[in-house]
């Protein structure tokens, strides 16, 4: 009989082991309900907890990589302070202004600031830093200031930077997007303690005693703060959560508020769970024909066979593909809001593979041919490749995707003259950035072939050299002469979202500013 | 037993040395480099080379191997090349986060599986029926779902327990049970499946054997013959059974950290692989290693307790 068997005596010993561990259990859940319930009421008036998917190899901000900016921004007040509309106000200077030419650029700063070890910030102490930060190792300050020639302190609080050539942009150098403005202690370098600690002339400072590294990093207050009142939080906390879905679940739950950079598909399951989302432009995906001269595959020599890979892609369903609703076509390597952005050229290369066939004869090449691009398995990069060699096997042109897991393959793949093309996806900077650093003949990583145009570094040079009122223009200009060139396929423009509670206010991720602030976040109940 | 304790250890090094080599030589296969990845994309040639020297890849790997075992042998495992910290101070501090979970999810599985395995066992019917098909389940569903589910479920639908996290006990002890319950869960559902069922065997087998027979012929109460008499003697392979379990709950926990970005050995093993973090990933490796070789002196101590014979051989 069953009725018999379950009231055996063994079973009836294991009754109490069963009431034992679902004791266990439930005190557990009632543990943890009041445990969570506190934490999340605290965390509304008292603590910020950001989720970032990485932590940093070093928190000495001189190396100044704007992938961890969460991590130096709440330690390190900037030179200059980037507003979400992406105009520039004071920070730690309260003044900055050109020589001629772009080649020397002079700061006033701001009185009574100390860092966070007590000593004063000072011209003496930025020009420290500098000098340092230059020769920090990785470091982007080089790729910036790499014409810095002399910084002049012309008083305790005034200095003025000489350059060897034209050095423009140095507002959002030095602003907490670029990070090469935040600046730390002189005291933190020659002690030696930035890469674990922090030392800086901002709202907060890591507490070492409530800090896990790669794990949890804890802000508290810092004492020497200048301006006492604009410091919110009681604590700021950075949880590193690799896995974006458990970050969106820590965020769901209440355990973080803002959680960056999670992926764009996840965003509809964060909506309907009540979280909010800001999404800007901020990633340019596109194909880097770095074999514009030929050595590999002769007919990316061609500019004709360029244009006309340009012509075969259907951008508005690429753009749908990688950005879910929250992308947009790429005509150009611009996004509106950049500089180089140019409304005139950005149907330059409507989908049209009749054109495309068209100009792949003219050049030669009616059967079309085929080429190998590098590609990576993350960001969406094998996705775009994928997708761009299914479009382009449309006028007969063969792209064999080799795609890699390894970010060490893809960068050594980058630095090799092995590929006539690789898969990017680039952030946004001001055109004479993009030209150092993507299509220009120095471009270290991106421009492997050294492909040089004199009209390209004819029109850089006078960039270089505009003031700002006349910059935008020549910036243009030098848009519409590479993307004639088509050394680029620009496809599509996918954001880096940023999703956060209702509970906070002000995470401004912005066209304009692609990066939140997190200083700027305040308790949604309080104004902003 | 301290002889057979320090014997059995001298015996382990060996192996602790072989695995250790075979975790090197590994890794030097793979392509790529922690330099790479501290640079990205953005760094020069210049800068590469640089950093190599300076984090010492420019040496060959016999030699890098040469250096970390001599440090190792006098007690240093390094530095972590991607946070320049202390090898051994940050798995210290991230080893009782693992234990945490390692040694609750083998308890509740010993105890729910044993328990289910007697209980099938004497009943072969529908209890032994339905632990088949629910170890079945459990043995199927891979780590990560289940946990995904559970969190699903029970952090973000009914938040029930934390969805991410750690905290210490010390810290505060009931939030120290909320953060650790549902990835003890995860942990412990397929090795209830393996004990339950190598209990059920082992049982069954005993209890059709003369002296139980005699035992009960004799007068003596079932509870008695079961747990002091069946179970004692069934224990062996159980208790061989439970060291496996506790070496797959302990690999488990490399997938089951990362899913609660929970921060132990094996979320640190998974991000120093991908960060080609050598010292870090040796240093992972030694303690794995290290764990499982006193998992089974632990359990060659409990064969002898059970059973006599083992003692006298």
């Amino acid at each position: 009989m069953r009725h018999g068997t379950l009231a055996s005596p063994v079973l009836r010993r294991v009754r109490p082991l069963r009431v034992g561990v679902a004791a266990v259990v439930a005190l557990a859940t009632l543990a943890g309900c009041s445990s969570l319930s506190t934490t999340q009421s605290g965390a509304k008036t008292t603590t910020l907890t950001i989720a970032m998917q990485q932590a940093p190899p070093s928190l000495d901000p001189a190396q100044a990589n704007n992938t961890f900016w969460n991590y130096f921004d709440l330690a390190y007040d900037p030179l200059i302070v980037m507003a979400p509309d992406g105009t520039f106000h004071p920070g730690l200077a309260t003044s900055w202004s050109y020589g001629p030419n772009n080649e020397s650029f002079s700061l006033k700063l701001r009185s009574q600031v100390r860092f966070s070890d007590g000593t004063a910030f000072d011209a003496a102490a930025v020009k420290t830093w500098i000098n340092y930060a230059l020769k920090y190792p990785g470091g982007a300050a080089p790729g910036y200031l790499g014409a810095l020639t002399s910084i002049d302190v012309t008083g305790p609080l005034s200095l003025t930077m000489n350059f060897r050539s034209p050095t423009p942009n140095l507002p959002l150098v030095f602003s907490q997007l670029l990070e090469v403005g935040e600046i730390g202690s002189p005291k933190g370098i020659t002690s030696k303690t930035l890469a674990k600690g922090t030392d800086g002339a901002g709202e907060y400072q890591l507490d070492p005693a409530q800090t896990v590294t790669n794990d949890h990093y804890t802000y508290v207050p810092n004492p020497h703060y200048w301006n006492q009142p604009a410091i919110q939080w009681k604590k700021v906390v950075i949880k590193v959560i690799a896995n974006p879905n458990a970050a969106l679940n820590a965020l769901v739950t209440g355990q973080v508020q803002i959680a960056e950079n999670l992926p764009i598909t996840d965003a509809s399951a964060a909506k309907s769970a009540g979280q909010k989302i800001v999404a800007p432009l901020a990633l340019m995906m596109a194909l880097d024909l770095f074999d514009a001269n030929g050595k590999l595959v002769k007919a990316l020599g061609d500019a004709r066979v360029r244009q006309a890979l340009n012509y075969a892609v259907d951008r508005n369903a690429i753009a749908n593909l990688l950005g879910k609703g929250y992308g947009a076509p790429l005509g150009q390597m611009a996004i509106k809001g950049d500089d180089a952005y140019d409304p005139a050229i950005e149907n330059q290369y409507a989908y049209n593979t009749a054109r495309a066939k068209q100009l792949l004869a003219q050049a030669g090449y009616p059967n079309g041919f085929s080429f190998t691009a590098l590609s990576w398995n993350q960001v969406q990069q094998d996705t775009m490749t994928e997708a761009l060699a299914g479009q382009l096997a449309k006028i007969g042109v063969t792209l064999h995707p080799d795609i890699k897991s390894n970010i060490a393959d893809v960068t050594s793949g980058f630095s090799s003259t092995n590929y006539p093309a690789a898969a990017i996806s680039w952030g946004r900077l001001p055109a004479v950035f993009q030209y150092q650093l993507l299509w220009g003949p120095e471009a270290a990583q991106a421009n492997p072939f050294r492909i040089k145009s004199p009209e390209l570094d004819a029109i850089y040079d006078r960039l270089v050299r505009a003031p700002n009122s006349q910059s935008g223009a020549i910036a243009q200009e030098m848009m519409r002469y590479l993307m004639q060139q088509a050394w680029f396929i620009p496809v599509a423009a996918t954001p880096l979202a940023v999703f956060y509670s209702p509970t906070v206010t002000n995470v401004n991720a912005t066209q304009t500013r692609i990066q939140d602030y997190a200083v700027e976040v305040r308790p949604a109940s309080s104004p902003a | 037993v301290l002889w057979l304790i320090g014997k059995r250890l001298l015996y382990s090094l060996p192996l602790i040395f072989i695995v250790s080599t075979l975790s090197f030589v590994l890794q030097s296969l793979v392509h790529g480099d922690i330099a790479r990845t501290i640079l990205g994309i953005r760094g020069t040639p210049e800068q590469y080379r640089s950093l190599r020297e300076s984090l010492g890849l420019d040496e060959a790997a016999p030699v890098r191997y040469w250096h970390w075992l001599q440090g190792a042998l006098h007690g240093d495992l390094g530095t972590s090349l991607f946070t320049q910290q202390s090898v051994a101070g940050l798995l210290n501090s991230r080893l009782p986060v693992t234990l945490s979970l390692v040694v609750g999810a083998t308890l509740a599985s010993a105890v729910i599986g044993i328990a289910l395995g007697v209980a099938s066992a004497l009943r072969p019917g529908s209890v032994d029926t339905l632990m088949g098909g629910v170890g079945l389940v459990g043995l199927a569903t891979p780590d990560f779902f289940l946990g995904l589910v559970l969190v699903t479920w029970l952090a973000v639908d009914l938040h029930l327990f934390p969805a991410t996290g750690y905290v210490s006990p010390q810290q505060s002890a009931g939030q120290w049970l909320q953060s650790i319950a549902l990835p003890v869960t995860v942990l412990t559902v397929g090795a209830v499946a393996v004990i339950a069922r190598q209990t059920r065997e082992s049982m069954r087998d005993v209890l059709e054997r003369p002296f139980i027979k005699t035992l009960r012929a004799a007068g003596v109460r079932d509870r008695s013959v079961i747990f002091k008499h069946a179970l004692r003697n069934a224990a062996i392979p159980v208790v061989t059974v439970l060291g496996l379990t506790f070496v797959g709950i302990l690999s488990g926990t490399v997938v089951v950290e990362s899913v609660f970005s929970i921060p132990g050995l094996g979320g640190t093993g998974v991000q120093a692989t991908e960060q080609h973090d050598a010292p870090l990933v040796q240093g992972v490796v030694l303690y794995f290693t290290v764990i499982i070789v006193l998992v089974n002196l632990l359990i060659d101590l409990l064969y002898g307790w059970l059973d006599p014979r083992v003692r006298v051989s």
